[in-house]
C-alpha cells in the first residue's frame, strides 16, 4: 500500500490509473511521500533524479518524512518469508555462448548476462544426496528439484525477463549426484551430471507489446556437469558449481530475442550464494513453486 | 519443434568456447568462469541493497533517511 501511495504520483502516473506497469526507480520517504522517480538506465538522468530527490527530502519536516508508527512492529506477509534458511540457496547466472554472428552484437546484447536465484528446501537438498555417503554411490535428484531447475532457472533470460516453462514443456529433466570423495563423518565431494530439455510449440509474440504472434516455439537443451562439497555435520553445502551449456531457440514477449530465434548457444553457471542480504531476493518464479 | 541436437557438438578443447560448446567434466570450470560476472559487472552489489521494500522502510524510518526503490517487472536482480 505504501508503494501505491507514492507510485501514483511518479513517472508512470498514467499507468497507475490504467493498471499498467509501474516499474522504475523511485525515491520516497518512509512515510510514503514521493521525492522523485524515473525509469531509465542512463546514469546522468539517474544522478539528476537522485539530486532532485535529496533536495525534496531537505524541504520536509520530520513529521512529513517519517511514519507515525514503528514499521518494525508490523510484519508483512510476503513470499520472501518462505526463504529456506536451512536449505540450499543457489544463484543461476546466464550468458549467450560466443558466436561469430549475433543479432545486436554491437549493442548491449553482445555483453548481456543475467541472474536469478533458486531455492531448495532442506528435505529436497538432502534427497539430492545418496543415503549412504560412500564413494561411488549415486542418487537421482528429486523430480521436484530437477523440474524446478528446468522450468524456472534454465530459461532464456539473458537479455531480459521471460516466462517459465509449464510441466508439460519438459522433455527431459534428469540430474544425479555421485559421491567421488569422502572424509568420513565430515564431508563428501560429489559430481553432478544431467540433462535438461524443454520445448514448446505455439506462437512467438509480436514486436513490442503486440500480442499477435508468428508461428514458432521456444526451448532449451543443455547438458549439466559440476561438483559440490557437502558438510555432513552441518548438513549444508560448502561448495557448489554446476555448469550447463547447450542451445536455446525461440523467444518470449519481453526477452529481446526478436530476430534471434534460431537455435544458438547458451550457458548457465549455478553456484552458491554468499548469504548476503541481497541473496535473500526471491527467485523470479517463486510464486509458481507451489510452496 | 524438434530439438536441434545436431547443434550440440563436442567442443574441441578448453579455452575455445563456441556457440556449439557442450559442457563436459573437462570444460565445466571454463564454462562457469565464462558465465560468471567479473568484478566490474558486479559493482552494483557494492550498494547494500535490501531484499524487500518493507525492510527498506524499517531501516529508513530508523535512520531518518530516504528510500531508493528499484522496482522492475520480472526479476529485480535481472535485466528487464
Amino acid at each position: 500500500m505504501l508503494f501505491r501511495e507514492f507510485a501514483q504520483h511518479g513517472h508512470y502516473a498514467d499507468n497507475f490509473r490504467r493498471g499498467a506497469t509501474l516499474q522504475g526507480i523511485y525515491c520516497a520517504t518512509p512515510s510514503g511521500r514521493l521525492l522523485a522517480s524515473i525509469n531509465s538506465n542512463d546514469p546522468g538522468r539517474m544522478a539528476r533524479m537522485l539530486r532532485e530527490a535529496l533536495a525534496a527530502w531537505e524541504q520536509l519536516s520530520e513529521e512529513e518524512r517519517l511514519l507515525p508508527y514503528d514499521p518494525a512492529e508490523r510484519s508483512i506477509e510476503r513470499l520472501e518469508n518462505l526463504y529456506p534458511e536451512d536449505g540450499l540457496i543457489l544463484r543461476c547466472t546466464v550468458r549467450d555462448l560466443p558466436r561469430e554472428r549475433q543479432a545486436g552484437r554491437d549493442t548491449w546484447w553482445g555483453e548481456a548476462w543475467n541472474q536469478d536465484t533458486l531455492w531448495i528446501r532442506k528435505d529436497e537438498m538432502l534427497a539430492m544426496l545418496p543415503r549412504k555417503l560412500s564413494k561411488g554411490t549415486v542418487q537421482a535428484w528429486p523430480e521436484a528439484v530437477a523440474q524446478r531447475l528446468a522450468r524456472f532457472s534454465l530459461v532464456d533470460f539473458v537479455r531480459g525477463q521471460t516466462v517459465a516453462y509449464e510441466p508439460g514443456h519438459i522433455v527431459l529433466a534428469e540430474l544425479q549426484s555421485e559421491v567421488t570423495k569422502t572424509r568420513r563423518g565430515k564431508w563428501v565431494e560429489i559430481k553432478i551430471s544431467g540433462q535438461i530439455r524443454t520445448s514448446t510449440t505455439g506462437s512467438w509474440p509480436g514486436e513490442g507489446l503486440e500480442l499477435s504472434g508468428t508461428p514458432g516455439g521456444r526451448g532449451v537443451g543443455v547438458e549439466l556437469v559440476g561438483t559440490a562439497r557437502f558438510d555432513v555435520r552441518e548438513e549444508r553445502f560448502t561448495a557448489f558449481e554446476l555448469a550447463a551449456g547447450g542451445v536455446r531457440w525461440g523467444r518470449t514477449e519481453f526477452n529481446f530475442r526478436e530476430g534471434d530465434e534460431a537455435p544458438a548457444g547458451i550457458a548457465f553457471a549455478i553456484t552458491l550464494t554468499e548469504g548476503e542480504a541481497l541473496d535473500r531476493v526471491a527467485p523470479a518464479f517463486l510464486w509458481q513453486y507451489g510452496w | 519443434m524438434k530439438i536441434p541436437t545436431t547443434l550440440v557438438l563436442l567442443c574441441a578443447a578448453a579455452g575455445s568456447l563456441t556457440a556449439q560448446t557442450i559442457v563436459t567434466e573437462k570444460n565445466c570450470d571454463e564454462v562457469c568462469d565464462f558465465v560468471l560476472p567479473d568484478k566490474a559487472e558486479q559493482r552494483w552489489r557494492d550498494i547494500p541493497w535490501l531484499p524487500t521494500f518493507w525492510e527498506g522502510v524499517v531501516e529508513a524510518q530508523e535512520e531518518d533517511r530516504p528510500i531508493l526503490l528499484w522496482a522492475m517487472n520480472g526479476h529485480p536482480l535481472a535485466l528487464t
